[in-house]
Formats: C-alpha cells, sequence, structure tokens
C-alpha cells in the first residue's frame, strides 16, 4: 500500500502544518449522517451509515489500519497452526468493558456463538458456516486469555473476514442481550459508550473513562486509539447542502462523503477538506449472455472506444486515475501488470464493429441517480461510445429497480460500482463465479486460481495467480473497470487530528476540539 | 348532525380498504427487493433466500395480504423489515414532529392570507390589490427547498441567529423547540400562502358584487365593518374548503420542508421506507395519510355551518 501511504503522509503532512499545539481533552464535536441508524446491534440492523457509528462503540479480536492491513485489537497476538487450520488468540488482560468488568474469553466465545447463531440474522453467517468454503468447526477457550478458532480448511482470508467492517464480530458483554436473549444495548469495550439515540434525529456516545487502548502506533481502526473529546452527536442529516451550510455556521464538525462539485461551495476559510482514494470501485458491466454483447468483438470496441484516463479525471475531478484492475491501486498486489489495461483506438473500434457486424443498434445502459458516480460515468461513456460510432441510450433506474436487475442480470451494459472489499480475492470474488447470473465472469481457470489464492498464504505465489487473472479478464473483457472511487470529507477548522483513510469511514478518535 | 358524522365515517371504511389493497398492490409491482437491498451488492444468494422467507416475501400475494390485513384490524401495523421495530410506534413519533409544523404553518399562513386576500378584492386591480397578488405568486412560484436553503444561508450562516441542522421537540424544550420550527415554519407559510390569499380574494370578489352589501353599504356601515361583518362569513366557506385540503395534503409529509429542515417528519420517513422497499412501513404511512386526509375533511365540513347559515349538515 505504498501509494496510499504516501498520500496520506501529504495529508499528515498538510495538517500537521496546520495544527501545531498537542491534542487536547474536552468537547463535542457534531458529525453529520444522511439517516439514522438502523439499529445498535452490529451486523444485524445495519448498513454503511449504521457501521461507522457503531465501531465507535465496540472491537473486534483483530482490526485494520490504515493501509488496510489486519492488526491486533482485542487480541494481543495470534498463532496460525502448520496446517492453516488453528488459529489461537492471546487475548489483551487489561480490557474493560463499558460496565466494568473486565474482558475474557468466555465473552469472546459466548459473542462468536451469537453471531454465528442463525436466529441472531447477523449478516455474514455464510462467510463462516461453510455456505462458502469456510466453516468454523468450534470456537473454544482453554483458559482465561486464549481463545482458539478450529476451520475446516486452511484460509487465507479468515484474518481478513473478522476484521470486515460491515460484519463487525464485536466482542460484546452477554448483559447486552436480556434474558430471552433479545438485544436490549451495546455494552462494547470502545473507546466511546453509547449514551443517547434519540431516533430520527441523532445519536450521541460519550467517552468511556476506563478505556485502555490497544499498543501500536494509532492508525485508522487499529493501534492507540484515544477518544479525546467528551462526546460526539452524530446528527441526522439527510441534504448534502444543509449540511455544508451547518458546517460553515458552525453546528457540525464534519460532513464526510461529499461530491467534488460541492468543494466549490465551500469557504476555504472555514472549513478543511479531506481527500484520499477509496477501496471502492466503479465499472462499466456489460452482459456476456447478451445477445449483442456475446461477442467479444462487440465488447473489445466498447473498450477501446472509451479514453479511461479522461473518464477518471473527469468523474473525480483529478483525484483519482484510470485502474483497468479489479484490484485496487493502493493494495501491494497492485502491479505493474494490474496497470495494463485499454488504449483508446478508434481505427480498431471501427474495424471490429465491423467484425461484429454491428447495425447501429442503440447500447441500453443502466444507470441510477442514487450514486452520482455511477450517472456521471453513464453520460461520459454514452459520450465516448458515440465519437466511437456506437450508439447507445441511457436507461436511469431508481436505485432498487437497478440493483434488482443486476442481480437478475438484466441488463446490456450497467454503470454499477462495488463496496470496498480487503483482499484481492474477494475483489474478484465480486465479478467471478459461476450458477448465479449476479457473476458478470465465468471462467472456470480462473474460478480455480481465485480459489488457490483464497487458501494459500505464500505472497509471491498469489501475486502470480493474480496477476494471471488480471491478464485473462483483459483478454476477455466481461467487465471494464473504471476507477477507484475517492472519499471527500469536510470538517470544520476546530476540528484538529481528522484522517481518511482507503477504508473511507470516518472514525472520532484521535481527533480533538481547538477553538 | 350526529347521524351525518356517523354516515361519514362508516362511508371512510370502503376508502380506507381500496387505500389499503391499492399501496399493498403498487408497492409489490414496483421493481426491486427489499431483501437483495438488505444484502447490496455482496453476492450471498442464501441471506438474501433466507431474508425473503423470513419477511414472509415467498407467499402467495394474496396470503401477504390477509396476514397484513388481519393483523391490521388487531391494530397491529407490523414490524419493519429494515429494523425490525414496530410500525405503528414510529408512525406516531413521525406524524406529530409533521403535524406540529405542519398545523402552526397553515394556521398563520390562513391567519395572514385571508385579511389580505379580502383587502386585494376590496381595492381589486388598484395598487394594493397588485402588490398583494403579485407578491403571493411570487412567494407561490418559488421552490419550497430554495425558500429553505436561502433562509439557512441568511438566518443560520450569515446572521447565525437561528441553528441550521438537528432538531429539538417541542415538549422537550419549548424554548429550542421554537429556534428550530421557525425557519420551517416560514418556509411552509411562503409556500402555501399564495394558494389561501387568491381563494379569499376569489371568493370576496364574489361577495363584494351582492345586493346585500350595497345593501349595507347603503345603511352607512363602515368600509371595515361591511368586510368584517357582511362580507366575511360568506367568502369565507369557500377558502375554508381549500385550508382544508392544505392541512391534508400537507399532513401527508412535507418530505422536502422535513429533508431540508432535518425534521423526523412522516414525508421524509415514507421517502426513506419506498428507497429500501419497507413494506409494512410504507403500507402504514399510507393508510395514516389517508386516515388523516378523511378526518381533517369531515372536520373541515363539521365547521362549514359556523360560518355559512345557510348549510345544513
Amino acid at each position: 500500500m505504498k501509494k496510499l501511504i504516501s498520500a496520506s503522509t501529504i495529508a499528515l503532512i498538510c495538517s500537521a502544518g496546520a495544527a501545531v499545539a498537542d491534542p487536547e481533552f474536552g468537547g463535542i464535536a457534531k458529525v453529520a449522517m444522511k439517516s439514522d441508524i438502523l439499529g445498535t446491534q452490529p451486523g444485524v440492523d445495519r448498513d454503511g451509515i449504521t457501521d461507522t457509528l457503531l465501531h465507535h462503540i465496540m472491537e473486534g479480536l483483530v482490526s485494520y489500519d490504515a493501509d488496510v492491513n489486519v492488526q491486533p485489537l482485542l487480541a494481543e497476538s495470534w498463532e496460525i497452526s502448520e496446517d492453516g487450520t488453528t488459529y489461537t488468540f492471546t487475548l489483551r488482560d487489561d480490557v474493560m468493558f463499558h460496565n466494568g468488568e473486565p474482558m475474557t474469553s468466555a465473552e469472546v466465545v459466548w459473542s462468536w456463538d451469537r453471531w454465528l447463531d442463525l436466529e441472531t440474522g447477523w449478516a455474514c453467517t455464510d462467510w463462516y458456516d461453510g455456505t462458502e468454503d469456510l466453516e468454523i468447526l468450534s470456537v473454544t477457550a482453554p483458559d482465561e486469555s486464549t481463545v482458539v478458532f478450529e476451520l475446516n480448511v486452511a484460509n487465507s482470508l479468515f484474518l481478513a473476514q473478522i476484521a470486515n467492517i460491515q460484519c463487525l464480530t464485536a466482542i460484546v458483554h452477554p448483559d447486552s442481550v436480556d434474558a430471552e436473549g433479545n438485544w436490549v444495548e451495546p455494552i462494547g469495550t470502545g473507546p466511546y459508550m453509547l449514551s443517547e439515540w434519540n431516533q430520527g434525529v441523532s445519536v450521541t456516545i460519550e467517552r468511556f473513562d476506563d478505556y485502555t487502548p490497544a499498543s501500536g502506533p494509532a492508525s485508522a481502526y487499529a493501534g492507540e486509539r484515544i477518544a479525546y473529546l467528551d462526546a460526539v452527536e452524530f446528527i441526522v442529516v439527510p441534504e448534502t447542502a444543509t449540511a455544508l451550510a451547518g458546517l460553515q455556521s458552525g453546528d457540525l464538525d464534519l460532513v464526510d462523503q461529499i461530491q467534488p462539485n460541492d468543494r466549490n461551495e465551500l469557504n476555504p476559510d472555514l472549513v478543511t477538506i479531506h481527500e484520499a482514494p477509496s477501496l471502492e470501485w466503479n465499472v462499466l458491466l456489460m452482459r456476456v449472455d447478451n445477445e449483442l454483447m456475446s461477442d467479444i468483438n462487440m465488447r473489445r470496441a466498447v473498450a477501446l472506444a472509451i479514453d479511461f484516463a479522461v473518464l477518471a479525471q473527469t468523474a473525480s475531478s483529478g483525484i483519482v486515475g484510470y485502474n483497468p484492475s479489479t484490484i485496487p491501486e493502493g493494495s501491494v498486489y497492485h502491479t505493474a501488470v494490474q496497470a495494463e489495461g485499454y488504449e483508446r483506438d478508434l481505427e480498431e473500434v471501427a474495424r471490429l464493429l465491423e467484425a461484429a457486424g454491428y447495425d447501429g443498434t442503440p447500447l441500453q445502459i443502466q444507470t441510477n441517480r442514487r450514486f452520482n458516480n455511477m450517472y456521471q460515468n453513464a453520460v461520459i461513456i454514452q459520450a465516448m461510445l458515440a465519437e466511437a460510432g456506437i450508439n447507445s441510450e441511457l436507461d436511469v433506474l431508481e436505485w432498487a429497480a437497478h440493483l434488482d436487475n443486476y442481480f437478475n442480470g438484466q441488463f446490456q451494459l450497467s454503470a454499477f460500482g462495488y463496496s470496498a472489499r480487503t483482499d484481492p480475492a474477494l475483489n474478484y470474488r465480486s465479478v467471478l463465479g459461476e450458477d448465479h447470473p449476479a457473476f458478470q465472469w465465468y471462467n472456470t481457470d480462473a474460478i480455480a486460481m481465485v480459489n488457490e489464492a483464497a487458501v494459500i498464504g505464500d505472497p509471491e505465489r498469489r501475486q502470480a495467480l493474480f496477476d494471471e487473472v488480471h491478464r485473462m479478464m483483459i483478454e476477455e473483457v466481461p467487465t471494464l473497470n473504471l476507477y477507484n472511487a475517492f472519499t471527500i470529507d469536510v470538517t470544520s477548522n476546530r476540528l484538529q487530528g481528522y484522517q481518511v483513510w482507503p477504508a473511507a469511514k470516518p472514525y472520532l478518535w484521535n481527533v480533538w476540539i481547538e477553538e | 348532525m350526529l347521524r351525518y358524522v356517523i354516515l361519514r365515517c362508516l362511508a371512510s371504511i370502503p376508502t380506507m380498504f381500496l387505500v389499503a389493497v391499492t399501496v399493498f398492490v403498487l408497492m409489490r409491482l414496483v421493481p426491486g427487493d427489499p431483501a437483495t437491498l438488505m444484502v447490496g451488492d455482496v453476492t450471498q444468494v442464501e441471506r438474501i433466500e433466507r431474508l425473503r422467507e423470513e419477511m414472509g416475501l415467498n407467499d402467495p400475494l394474496l396470503v401477504q395480504f390477509i396476514a397484513w390485513m388481519g393483523a391490521l384490524l388487531q391494530g397491529d401495523f407490523g414490524t419493519s423489515f429494515i429494523n425490525g421495530a414496530p410500525v405503528l410506534p414510529t408512525l406516531l413519533d413521525r406524524f406529530a414532529v409533521t403535524a406540529q409544523v405542519v398545523a402552526i404553518s397553515v394556521l398563520l399562513a390562513a391567519v395572514i392570507a385571508v385579511p389580505l386576500g379580502m383587502i386585494a378584492a376590496w381595492r381589486q386591480n388598484r395598487s394594493v390589490d397588485n402588490v398583494i397578488v403579485t407578491t403571493s405568486i411570487a412567494a407561490m412560484s418559488v421552490p419550497s427547498f430554495w425558500i429553505g436553503l436561502m433562509l439557512i444561508l441568511v438566518f443560520g450562516i450569515e446572521l447565525g441567529w437561528l441553528p441550521s441542522v438537528g432538531y429539538v421537540s417541542l415538549t422537550d424544550d419549548l424554548t429550542r423547540g421554537i429556534m428550530y420550527l421557525i425557519m420551517p415554519v416560514a418556509a411552509l407559510v411562503m409556500a402555501e400562502l399564495g394558494t389561501i390569499l387568491r381563494m379569499s380574494r376569489a371568493a370576496t370578489i364574489e361577495v363584494m358584487r351582492l345586493d346585500y352589501i350595497t345593501h349595507a353599504r347603503a345603511k352607512g356601515l363602515s368600509e371595515a365593518d361591511v368586510l368584517r361583518r357582511h362580507a366575511f362569513p360568506n367568502a369565507f366557506a369557500p377558502t375554508l374548503t381549500i385550508i382544508g385540503l392544505t392541512l391534508g395534503a400537507l399532513l401527508g409529509g412535507a418530505a422536502v420542508i422535513e429533508t431540508v429542515f432535518t425534521l423526523p417528519g412522516l414525508g421524509r420517513h415514507l421517502i426513506d421506507a419506498i428507497s429500501s422497499r419497507d413494506y409494512p412501513v410504507v403500507q402504514g404511512v399510507m393508510l395514516l395519510v389517508a386516515l388523516s386526509y378523511i378526518l381533517v375533511n369531515l372536520i373541515t365540513d363539521l365547521l362549514y355551518p359556523l360560518f355559512d347559515p345557510r348549510v345544513r349538515l
């Protein structure tokens, strides 16, 4: 993740220039969220906003650092058996729950049992119950500070999965549920505790004074996380224009995920803008089982008609560039091979269209307006295709309908985007597969290679596999990768120390208020 | 009178049933699947199937409808697909917020618009009339979200007098609650003023032409008395209908105003539920909206005889 390191270092230097003072305790930060949280049980009633908030209150055994590498959090260390199927975690002995009880292996086992129980309705049981290839056979506690996971097979993704942000495998105190096992409130180990949830209006969290941070340098979700703020109030502000007005009037301290154009509305004296590339990625999906698109000449023609560099530049206002690979730009596995993509060549397009017998029938590009990036991509691509002699029409759907069509494979072209995955194998598994129309690319060799990469740990062998899959993907043109998404967050000038990272999840520890 | 009320209430039952059927069917005709939306772009086929089963979406439509109706008759509006919370309590909370803002706004708009409309009618085609009519049309023509954002820019950012984000309930803290209500109420009043004003003006012009007004003037009554005692009671009845309709429509949620001013109202609740295909919530909101519409119209009709003695119920 070298590139990401350099990007965040630059951000660090810039903000360090502005803020010379040391962190100080106290104050309340106000943060805008686009909609209310869905619940307080992690991974159950969840969406991105709920995840962001709950990560302040609860923690798992491991977590991601700013370069999206897995680091210990509640675990002090871990050992993996030789055959790769036994993970032994040693727990930290200085962790307290919000109710004052110390954390031991008993609560870890209890929590994992709860998440893996289908009755709980936890969103990611499929990852651990053998529905995919991995199955947790048992979670046991040989002593107070040791927890042992037995897996059915070796799997190099296991740590990345349990560090997953969406399906937080939170270690919570059993008093979080009532006698019938119904969720009451989160009693976690995080730097903040839930203070008040005023439904539809706001959620307030306050500092947990008995919190002992993990050792290691502060880095996003990992390391020494210190809550300097007395409290954080997350306020529901659905309209970005209102949120930005609130930021400039002093009613808010943080608005995350704004659009590039919104930056022009901001008074640079009043706010600080933070930008970083993220792990999400934009694509133009092409249905290979569609009559017209099943011809590889047609798919290649579309690929060579698009000027990807200009597309990325225009859509992101220059924040990110063309990434032809399914693997995100910042990943250590994103090498020169992954950077090889398509070069616009209109003469070749004309030749390919003739070979495909293209008669000028307009292609249908599905998109939606909920996600501005997908809409913008569709508009720009339509114009570029027109220049190359390919007619197309935009089919602007409501997001629910667009997503439904994606799942059922009901489209010809679709300007779509994927949320963040934290391992290249998971990235590839989003597009590569069989037996379901939601997969875009069916190639048994590629599937076998990605499956191998998901099991082995050797980075060199994994790199070779990913490089080969990338070459095959460029050759077969089942889907066009466009560019990685980016995140633009804005803070008030009184909020200090704020940093953006590739997972694009705001966090309010290691930040402080300076009047 | 009582007989009339009972008859009207009985007549509303088939209306409510039709609303229930229409909403139920329409929501399921709209493309998009609640389970898919919950899972997102992560390909978990088994989980989608499991969710559909839990939500009862795999049952035949008629079975789903009968189950929903049966529960409704026992006062059970069901639980939200998205967060599993019971539909009704949230609905009532959200409705209370909307009702508070809308009731104050419509009352204020009426208090301002009715006299202004009468003055405009009295001074028909003179400069006072022109100023009043032009201003009201201008206010009516500007989109309410724009008015909202301008209010926030001026009073929230430039002057810093009023809070631009957040919401405090009047029952929690009266003074702060009022501070949060000023801008949304002002925006709604501006948006609704024009309609009421024009109705009041038109109705007054009609009445002012009638013989009994000439008679009242001939008696030597002052113009103010003519307007207040003779023109107003007869001209107000049609305006009341418009006020009732406006109130009914806005109670269904002033989604735009609620979004701009971060009010946790019914309109925003409905929009959120529609985009996440949360069927039980959408159905609940629509029933409540239909019910409030029916009630507001009933009350408007009951108020008629107070202003117009010719009307008998």
